[in-house]
């Protein structure tokens, strides 16, 4: 337990483990899920190799695994979204006891009542969130729960028509219920909100919520912390522990290297995935050796760039954001043009202002920085903030409403997204924007980077890039940084990569400002330090 | 006088109609191009009923409605499977393969409306009776324009308690994501059965009235066109909500009358008309791609 205190310097102050001591060890709960030799293959490449797990009621599982590794696709199989290729599930959730297996007879995969399914699942108590959250954004917040609620009579045509007391009174008593869930998350005074408004950490907490009202006793949790600040970081895990001890729900959560102590603070158990196997460990025992495991990265590549000749200067922005710009003060000639020069830029989406606040006499005042060759600024700013925003007003593809955006003193204002990426200043693409139709060779012709140098799954070149797993394609992406010269804007770099694909990336990182002469801005959610 | 009648009668129907498509394509998402077949499924249906069975109007519309709900399985049972463009490919099959159907089941041996010649092909089914509700036959303009406007307002109360409900809060969401709706539990295929069938139903009911009151109906009532039109009315109008496809209609069905006024010289005005809407489609997408009076939230 002490070992991991400096990762989690907030939420160890607040609360208490809840593994105590007697069920820190396995939960003698009812077995409620147990799927044996589940194997799955995409195009040849085999996934899960005879992957075995048994799930126990109130259980809280950390599913963990390199990138690549099948997280996504074991919790895919599990919660119906997926069919195996071979193998057995038992289902137990909610007292009836069933039974799949796999690979099906041909009579079942033409019964058009196909008898795995997702919403069958769903209806055996087994709900799951995504790692895109997958929200109704046309919605609004309250809406997105009410319609959980599972056998509503309002679903049915005809009783909406007859509109009977006992129809109009599930209606009243489900809305108020919802109100007050709403209420209990602190997402009341969004709740007529279009779910599309809300922030990252309020629209992960809704689709919990959502899962939870649909009558989940077991919740798949697909990444429920990644891109999140340490304040929707925080809600997020309050909420997880409520859950699991107010109403002994059981939960798998599967999550990358950084969030990873934080989980294990509320997990009994941990699965990881590799060569397709899972092996599930108490989650004291790895709490043990975390510190050698877990390298903080993003720390260590502070740390890197932190070197006696380099200058870190810091400025606040507004909305609680952080502006660092590391700097090599020797390299620097005296009145060298910045690469990158911001002077009081404003962006608006339709009415909001993203980039920009107003000053207490109603003007308005912009963001402004300036990056030299070599330099790295790194903004650490809370969700919502407008990060990504800002990067992609920067090379061009939403406009600005007001201010002006230098590169290499050249102003580009009116000059169109390809032809800033021409004069050298890219935004590497986060992983759910390649393009998942092409194959990693038509990719890497596409934006001009030679192909011989992938490794481990990514140098079968004829593979597609939707095939990849989240960290892949994130790999893929950051291997851009490659090109000499360039300044680069990079939108949370780490996010979803193992420990040591972000070692490499942070290598990555390095090399290109030293070596390559490139300038880098990284945007990062904010963390406590 | 008459004149004023006939355009109510007609803005009417096709209001019916539009809010039929409406209740499909604004809250589930599901791009049907085949309306206009279900609407000539329902006139077809009225037709032979009335000619050959000497039925009264409500039983003849309700089996209209009921023939239209039940064909409305050629397009939901693929929409399980389909979605978005393909689903748009399987739903332009059905109604050319409607349309074939009825422009082909005929056969001039045998009378029309019979089993060998249903339709009549190409020349339609003249002579059709006009509605006769309890023994008492509606045969003046006035009496069928309130006929269609009554059905109108039952037409809007239901369309407006569905559209309030959960059932269609449901639809929406299966419009935003079908697989977190099926993650919650919910049964996707049911849902989609349930607001084709109740779509074409409607659709199949204002292809009664317009029989009913044009007492002629055509193969052409069935084509591609007339299901674009319909599509237009909902996207000048704006879909997903209660007004858009009744403003839509107005619109729609008001512009060839202003045409009309104009009094441009016959060869001129068909083209006229189409350069019109043509502009008018484009201009709406382009300045208010929610309709005039659309869901403001949709987009």
């Amino acid at each position: 337990m002490e070992t991991s205190a400096n990762y989690l310097p907030r939420y160890q102050m607040e609360k208490k483990p809840i593994s105590t001591g007697e069920s820190s060890s396995r939960v003698d709960g009812r077995e409620i899920l147990r799927a044996r030799a589940i194997r799955k293959s995409f195009g040849g490449q085999v996934v899960l190799d005879g992957a075995s797990v048994d799930l126990h009621e109130g259980e809280v599982v950390l599913l963990r695994g390199d990138n690549g590794s099948g997280k996504t696709t074991l919790l895919n199989i599990l919660t119906g979204n997926l069919k195996p290729d071979s193998g057995t599930v038992w289902l137990d959730a909610d007292g009836t006891e069933e039974k799949f297996d796999f690979p099906f007879r041909w009579w079942q995969t033409i019964n058009p009542f196909s008898h795995f399914s997702p919403e069958r699942v769903a209806n055996e108590s087994i709900g799951r969130t995504w790692q895109d959250i997958r929200t109704f954004k046309s919605r609004s917040v309250l809406d997105n729960i009410a319609v959980a609620t599972p056998n509503q009579p309002g679903e049915n045509p005809l009783q909406v028509l007859i509109r009977n007391g006992g129809t109009r009174r599930f209606e009243k008593t489900n809305e108020s219920e919802c109100r007050e869930l709403l209420w209990k998350l602190g997402l009341k005074e969004i709740e007529d909100a279009s779910a599309e408004r809300v922030s990252l950490g309020q629209a992960k907490r809704l689709a919990i919520a959502r899962a939870v009202r649909a009558g989940a006793r077991v919740l798949f949790l697909d990444e429920p912390l990644s891109g999140l600040d340490t304040d929707g970081i925080d809600e997020i895990i309050n909420l997880l522990t409520a859950l699991v001890e107010k109403d002994r729900l059981t939960l798998v959560i599967v999550e990358h290297v950084f969030n990873i102590p934080r989980i294990l603070r509320v997990a009994h158990t941990v699965w990881t995935l590799s060569d397709g196997i899972v092996q599930s460990v108490e989650a004291q025992r790895i709490l043990e050796d975390l510190p050698s495991e877990f390298d903080d990265v993003v720390k260590k590549l502070l740390g890197q760039f932190a070197k006696p000749e380099c200058r870190v200067e810091e400025c606040l922005l507004h909305g609680g954001a952080r502006f660092l710009r590391i700097t090599d003060v020797k390299a620097k000639p005296d009145g060298e043009v910045p690469v990158l020069d911001v002077r009081s830029l404003v962006i608006r989406r339709s009415y909001r202002l993203v980039i920009g606040y107003q000053v207490l006499d109603g003007a308005i005042q912009g963001l402004s920085f300036k990056l030299y060759r070599g330099d790295v600024g790194i903004l650490c700013a809370p969700n919502g903030w407008g990060k990504s925003t800002l990067l992609e007003a920067l090379v061009g593809i939403l406009p600005s409403s007001d201010g002006q955006v230098f590169l290499r003193g050249v102003d580009l204002h009116q000059v169109p997204p390809w032809e800033r990426v021409r004069r050298g200043l890219r935004m590497l693409t986060a992983r759910n924007k390649l393009f998942p139709t092409l194959s990693i060779q038509e990719y890497l012709s596409l934006s001009n980077q030679p192909s011989e140098r992938k490794q481990g799954r990514l140098s079968n070149l004829k593979q597609s890039i939707g095939e990849l797993s989240g960290g892949e394609r994130q790999q893929l992406s950051l291997d851009k940084l490659s090109i000499p010269n360039a300044v680069t804007l990079l939108d949370e770099p780490f996010l979803g990569l193992d420990a040591r694909a972000a070692r490499h990336a942070s290598e990555q990182l390095w090399e290109a400002t030293n070596r390559l002469n490139g300038t880098l801005l990284i945007a990062l959610p904010s963390s406590p330090d | 006088m008459n004149y004023g009648l006939h355009l109510l009668i007609y803005f009417d129907i096709y209001a019916i109609l539009a809010l039929s498509l409406n209740l499909i394509v604004g809250n589930s998402g599901l791009f049907t191009m085949a309306q206009a077949a279900y609407f000539a499924v329902g006139g077809y249906t009225y037709a032979i009923l009335t000619m050959n069975f000497g039925f009264g109007f409500i039983p003849a519309a309700a089996s209209a409605m009921f023939v239209g709900g039940i064909l409305s399985l050629a397009v939901s049972l693929p929409a399980w499977r389909f979605r978005g463009d393909f689903f748009v490919l399987i739903t332009l099959a059905v109604q050319s393969l409607l349309f074939n159907v009825i422009n082909n089941w005929s056969n001039t041996d045998f009378p029309p409306g019979t089993i060998r010649n249903l339709t009549n092909g190409p020349l339609g089914l003249a002579g059709i009776a006009g509605p006769t509700i309890w023994g008492t036959k509606l045969d003046t303009m006035r009496s069928l324009s309130v006929l269609s406007s009554v059905l109108l307002v039952i037409c809007c109360l239901v369309f407006w308690l569905l559209q309030v409900s959960p059932w269609v809060r449901l639809l929406k969401s299966m419009r935003d994501d079908e697989l977190a709706a099926r993650g919650l539990g919910k049964n996707v295929r049911l849902l989609k059965i349930q607001v084709l069938t109740i779509g074409c139903a409607f659709a199949a009911l204002s292809g009664a009235v317009y029989s009913s009151y044009v007492t002629f109906i055509d193969p052409s009532i069935a084509t591609l066109d007339q299901s674009i039109l319909l599509l237009s009315m909902l996207i000048v109008g704006g879909t997903g909500n209660f007004r858009g496809p009744l403003v839509g209609a107005a619109v729609l069905l008001a512009l060839p009358e202003i045409l009309r006024l104009v009094q441009l010289p016959d060869w001129m005005a068909g083209n006229v008309r189409l350069l019109v809407y043509g502009l008018l489609l484009i201009a709406m997408v382009h300045f208010r791609p929610q309709g005039l009076a659309g869901e403001y939230k949709l987009r």
